[in-house]
């Protein structure tokens, strides 16, 4: 099992390591934030793509044990094919991100992060030990609708049957890579669920570690790393095998290659494909990704409100639109051929508009937020931000409105969702919000480190 | 000399660190009382459980339809016991697909304090078929 679970996660690496050399082609040395953002992106890309590749195999030929092994290779050829073609049209090695050498504090805080990273590699694994089959959505809905797939031979379908497990309608990425891990392993191990659920929640952290020493330095990605690292949610839910921290990855991703693709603007038409790609995958996640999908597109739209006349906004729509019709499609196959109704659409109808007008239930989910609050380091971010102040000219105002706008849509759409929910507030409220708030907390941290002012544009005028 | 800009940077530095720093520390802690519960038997796998108690139950369960389920756990949330057994049963029976009515025949019983007797099965209109013992039951409509 062990020997094919590597197999599993080498072909998941190699998958992932194509997709990036077609998305993001180019040298990084391995001490910088492009190589932290790269292998961030390879875990992102390679679980994402194989699965979504999976389930269209599945969907033609049923989950036969030679389908994930012939699935990937396939991709892994294309994905190879395609890195080749675009590593040959990039000029030879440069530096993109140029970082000044690092000084004493940054020292200090990267060894602190490190430090940081070893205590919650360690409250990971004691998280999993205690609890191996994860937390309640992780075996009423991921896990079993992959025993489901897995298990069911010809009657794989059985896995979408209304009535199964707590929410049968929710969208695959998750389920698909752990059936995928269980072909390799040739049974239903623990292990799959377990290693897929901690690779994401780090590769999570590592993308908005990587996007912010990319995008504003060294220090500001070693804060990023001890306010990500020193949430506590974060370290339960990495070990929860829960969808949500696949989700806030693919939130961030998308946010992030959209950012790259207006700093390089060389290299931009495959970074929106990618943004696109990731929008998509978002959705193949959790059913909140459709709603991120039509926020992000509104704000494409918005940002790039002259793609009529001017071709530089025509071809970044374009590009983000080609990344993410084909997994679009592949959700729209699956909601509409496979997935049972989803409980939260049809349980409305006359109830709706009470629970609208209900003032009682939007101060419940106030007070909810503000019970679950304290889980997030808040308390010091806003003090940091206050002492080291805004930094009004930041350098990539496109990809920080864009998230600013997406982390407050998004909000705003949960918050819509708790009052016209037909299920039991309270009860919702209380086994889902800290979740729903750690989806959004790892965007949120980008734009605070986004926006925070860097060392060197400080106010150096006045020596103490 | 330092400037006040790097001050400001270099204290809003430390306040963050300091206070993450702590905040994970506490958090890591819980983890490892966590951790020594599950090596001292204080957590029990409910999975591998369930697992054992309804392996012998899914030979004699039909390939291609669905089948009925009851059990004797409270339905009354928050604690959701009916559900959270249900759904373990549902992971233990897999892909035999066991749904949440006394409909569907043949019917798993589900009762982890015990099984009822036939009387109380009659009461509910049930008739036991087989036994597997540890509360697990293949039941199904008793004649009206």
């Amino acid at each position: 099992v062990i020997l094919a679970l590597l197999v599993w996660l080498v072909l998941t690496g190699l998958i992932g390591y194509a997709a990036v050399g077609v998305i993001w082609p180019g040298p990084s040395h391995w001490k910088s934030g492009e190589a932290v953002l790269r292998a961030a992106l390879v875990v992102g890309l390679g679980f994402g793509l194989s699965s979504s590749a999976l389930f269209v195999a599945i969907a033609v030929f049923g989950p036969g044990r030679l389908v994930a092994p012939g699935t990937d290779i396939l991709v892994l050829l294309l994905l190879a094919l395609g890195a080749r073609a675009r590593a040959r049209t990039l000029p030879g090695d440069r530096e993109r991100f140029p970082a000044p050498p690092a000084g004493l504090l940054d020292r200090a805080i990267a060894w602190g992060m490190l430090a940081l990273l070893g205590v919650a590699l360690i409250a990971t694994l004691a998280f999993t030990f205690a609890a191996p089959h994860g937390q309640w959505d992780a075996w009423g809905i991921y896990n079993l609708t992959a025993r489901y797939i897995y298990l069911g031979g010809a009657s794989w379908r059985r896995a979408f049957s209304a009535g199964l497990g707590i929410h049968p309608d929710y969208p695959l990425l998750l389920p698909g890579s752990v059936v995928r891990g269980w072909l390799y392993a040739g049974r239903a191990t623990d292990l799959v669920p377990q290693i897929t659920g901690i690779l994401f929640a780090y590769a999570a952290a590592g993308l908005v570690v990587g996007a912010v020493w990319v995008f504003r330095g060294r220090r500001h990605a070693g804060l990023t790393s001890v306010v990500l690292l020193g949430t506590p949610v974060f370290l339960s839910t990495a070990a929860a095998q829960y969808a949500d921290l696949p989700l806030s990855f693919y939130f961030v991703a998308a946010i992030v290659l959209y950012g790259l693709a207006n700093r390089l603007p060389d290299e931009s038409t495959w970074l929106y494909v990618g943004s696109g790609l990731c929008a998509g995958l978002a959705a193949w996640t959790k059913n909140e990704g459709l709603l991120y999908i039509l926020i992000v597109a509104f704000g494409l739209l918005v940002i790039h409100r002259q793609l009529l006349r001017d071709r530089d906004d025509k071809r970044a729509i374009a590009a983000f639109v080609a990344g993410l019709v084909p997994v679009l499609a592949m959700i729209a196959y699956f909601k509409l051929t496979l997935a049972p109704p989803n409980d939260l659409v049809s349980g409305q109808g006359s109830g709706t508009l009470p629970r609208i007008l209900d003032a009682s239930r939007y101060v419940l989910i106030l007070r909810s937020a503000m019970r679950v609050a304290p889980a997030f380091p808040v308390i010091p971010v806003v003090i940091f931000l206050a002492v080291v102040g805004l930094d009004r000219d930041a350098g990539d105002r496109k990809a920080t409105l864009l998230a600013i706008f997406a982390l407050i849509a998004l909000a705003a759409g949960y918050f819509a969702v708790y009052v016209v929910t037909p299920l039991d507030l309270s009860i919702q409220l209380h086994r889902s919000l800290d979740r729903l708030m750690m989806q959004l907390w790892p965007l949120l941290v980008l734009i605070v480190f986004m926006v925070a002012r860097v060392p060197e544009q400080a106010p150096a005028d006045a020596p103490t | 000399m330092i400037s006040r800009g790097a001050l400001r940077i270099t204290i809003g530095s430390v306040i963050l660190v300091a206070w993450c720093t702590v905040h994970e520390l506490v958090t890591a802690r819980g983890n490892l009382w966590a951790i020594h519960d599950a090596m001292t038997g204080g957590v029990r796998d409910s999975f591998a459980l369930n697992e054992a108690r309804f392996s012998a139950i899914r030979r004699d369960l039909p390939e291609n339809r669905a089948v009925g389920y009851v059990s004797d756990r409270p339905r009354a949330e928050p604690k959701a016991l009916f559900l959270e057994g249900f759904v373990q049963a549902q992971s233990a029976l897999a892909p035999h697909l066991a749904l949440d009515t006394d409909t569907l025949t043949p019917i798993v019983g589900d009762f982890p304090s015990g099984a009822p007797d036939s009387v109380r099965l009659a009461a509910m209109g049930l008739r036991t078929v087989r036994d597997y013992g540890h509360g697990v039951l293949l039941l199904t409509r008793s004649a009206p």
